[in-house]
């Protein structure tokens, strides 16, 4: 009975058990086959969550090369530490290592990832050296990681800093070219899929999600040899006179590119530590200033096309000074009866004074305004000035003599270059480019041919034996240019003191290829004039810039008797 | 009939499944050769812009005008010693 009883008892546990462990069962298999079939996406999404990443390929920016394809700004690959502060301290027995390598206190370094604890992403130090950075990677530290970047180099320095300017250190343009052209220069970043492990190595690349797009090279059309050229020639005049600035442009006259283009004081774009930020001006398409005589050239264009002047015309400048309502205009001596090339040669203000008179505002305000005078020049560098060219409706009489002489009316270094550029052009204005140029461009003309050649021909006299210019003369070339002494205008009243000494001219005469503009500001001492503080800038890089663009001398008397004939056969 | 139409379409649906996996396999290899390959190029653009730095660095018009006249003994020559030559 004992066993009887002990027997069922003990079935009714196995079936007990037996039960137990079949639902057990059931259910642990039903829960896999829920899992595992029904609802397999669940545990998919959450695996590949754990170790699929996607991370960007980092894509560099496009080099700038001046029309040589020689290199201006290059981006080199640069490594920038970044931490998980929580990781970092978690095992903090490196950190002193860490430290001294970045050359960081280690007490300051492990307070300020403790202050940041629960940030994911600290950049710890960008931009550092390749050595630095396989030490760093040596070092192998959890939670501390590094970031391909590329860093900007500018192999010609300060010499064409303001205009190929510089990026942040987030490879964006901040100035300059870099600015103007972000979006050609910039790369796109690609993306990718890979498959990481737990400490965030990546294991394999799965499959590539957008690829990368370097960022596209840009010719400017400076040559660098002409703009080193012109960048020491105006830092040495600048320095010589204790100028506050100046600035210079040379154009292609049968183009309209941008050859050189300086100006000063200039900064270094490889190390921009401590500048001030006035040095970054691009003073040649920034600051305006009055032209001064430097527009006399276009008074006597417009009187040439007016038809009441020829080249042959007369105008009476003495006795030195002319009365416009309670306004004086004075030459710097009485001059006596001029022809018009005179007035250019000697830059009579008097005589350009009295033919804008004669001509009435109209004339002389429709051949400005069609130079663009009063408007940007549409070459897209940031931060360009428009100048002023006011209305002739609002030209009082005074204005009008003025402006004839160039004051009351406000331009920049780019523009006046542009403006004789259409000089140089038989009257062709060409839009300014800072961009090479592959094809042939369209321009506007602004005075008929003759008017330009003759304007042409009178500017040679300025640097001819009793013109204003002399120092501007090179030799075996034939000289067109123009000198211009400004007074500087300070709170509406003209400054005694303060000048501004220009110099515009194109060589070779005959037939154009250069233009070149120069402007230094407010030279001290007694040399002021233009004549003697530009012109030497003209010339000396005018000099060098036909020699290295290989551009044949046109004044053949000047080699009296050594000009062989090279014999063709 | 039915039937072999049956076993067919099973068969082909077994196989396309194999090529699927197949095939991903080897996009996956061949894009891991293209990422090795483009790690490769980036690494000689990377040399050939140093190179180019290293180069334009050498090569400045300042440092090339102070070796001209310093080492060579060069000067610009002077009017009287240049002839022109006509064509």
């Amino acid at each position: 009975m004992i066993n009887s009883l002990s027997t069922i008892a003990t079935q009714r546990r196995r079936w007990l058990l037996v039960t137990v462990f079949v639902t057990a069962a059931g259910l642990l298999l039903w829960r896999a086959f829920y899992l595992q079939v029904l609802n397999q996406d669940f545990l998919r999404t959450h695996g590949d969550a754990r170790s699929l990443r996607v991370v960007s390929i980092p894509a560099h920016r496009g080099m700038i090369t001046d029309r040589n394809n020689q290199p201006l700004a290059i981006s080199t690959p640069v490594d920038s530490i970044w931490v998980t502060p929580r990781e970092v301290l978690q095992d903090e027995g490196k950190l002193p290592q860490l430290a001294t390598m970045l050359g960081m206190n280690a007490a300051d370094l492990k307070q300020q990832l403790q202050e940041r604890l629960g940030r994911e992403f600290l950049y710890l130090k960008r931009h550092i050296t390749p050595g630095l950075a396989t030490a760093v990677k040596k070092l192998d530290m959890p939670g501390v990681n590094l970031q391909r970047e590329y860093k900007r180099y500018y192999p010609a320095g300060e010499v064409a800093a303001h205009l190929v300017g510089f990026t942040n250190v987030d490879d964006t343009g901040q100035e300059g070219v870099e600015l103007a052209f972000n979006d050609w220069l910039q790369g796109t970043p690609g993306e990718k899929r890979v498959l990481k492990d737990r400490y965030g190595r990546t294991v394999q690349n799965v499959e590539s999600l957008r690829p990368a797009s370097p960022g596209k090279v840009l010719h400017l059309s400076i040559d660098r040899r002409v703009q080193y050229l012109a960048y020491r020639a105006l830092k040495a005049a600048v320095l010589r006179h204790g100028a506050r600035g100046g600035s210079l442009v040379m154009l292609d006259a049968r183009t309209g590119e941008v050859m050189a283009m300086a100006a000063q004081p200039a900064y270094n774009p490889n190390n921009r530590n401590g500048l001030k930020s006035e040095n970054y001006r691009n003073r040649a398409v920034t600051d305006v200033f009055e032209p001064g005589s430097t527009m006399k050239p276009f008074t006597i264009a417009a009187a040439l096309m007016s038809g009441s002047y020829s080249p042959a015309s007369l105008v009476q400048t003495a006795p030195g000074y002319v009365k416009v309502l309670n306004h004086f205009i004075r030459d710097e001596r009485n001059y006596g009866t001029l022809d018009l090339a005179s007035i250019i040669k000697k830059s009579s203000n008097v005589g350009a004074a009295k033919i804008a008179l004669s001509l009435g505002p109209r004339p002389l305000w429709e051949l400005y305004s069609k130079l663009g005078f009063g408007l940007p020049t549409g070459s897209g560098f940031p931060g360009e000035s428009a100048g002023v060219l006011n209305s002739y409706h609002n030209w009082s009489e005074v204005q009008l003599a003025t402006i004839a002489f160039g004051y009351g009316i406000s331009t920049t270094a780019l523009h006046l270059a542009q403006a004789y550029e259409a000089i140089a052009n038989d009257g062709v204005m060409l839009p300014v480019s800072l961009i090479r140029l592959d094809e042939p461009v369209t321009g506007r003309r602004v005075m008929p041919a003759a008017v330009a050649r003759e304007v042409r021909k009178m500017l040679e006299g300025v640097v001819q034996t009793g013109g204003t210019g002399l120092r501007a003369d090179v030799p075996g070339y034939r000289i067109a240019g123009k000198t211009g002494t400004v007074h500087k205008a300070a709170n509406g009243v003209y400054a005694a003191d303060r000048y501004q000494s220009l110099f515009a001219g194109m060589a070779p005469a005959s037939d154009p290829k250069l233009v070149l503009v120069v402007v230094i500001d407010e030279p001290q001492g007694s040399d002021y004039y233009g004549g003697l503080v530009a012109a030497p800038v003209f010339s000396h890089v005018m000099q060098g810039a036909l020699r290295i663009l290989d551009i044949p001398p046109d004044d053949l008397p000047s080699f009296n008797g050594k000009a062989l004939m090279a014999v063709n056969d | 009939m039915k039937i072999i139409v049956t076993v067919l379409l099973a068969a082909s649906v077994f196989v396309s499944a194999v090529k699927v996996v197949l095939v991903q396999h080897e996009a996956r290899r061949v894009f891991a050769e293209t990422q090795a390959l483009e790690e490769k190029r980036d690494a000689l653009n990377e040399e050939w812009g140093r190179l180019q730095l290293e180069q334009s660095t050498w090569a400045t018009a300042d440092r090339i005008e102070r070796l001209a006249r310093s080492k060579l003994h060069m000067v610009n020559p002077d009017a009287d010693s240049i002839v022109l030559l006509k064509q």
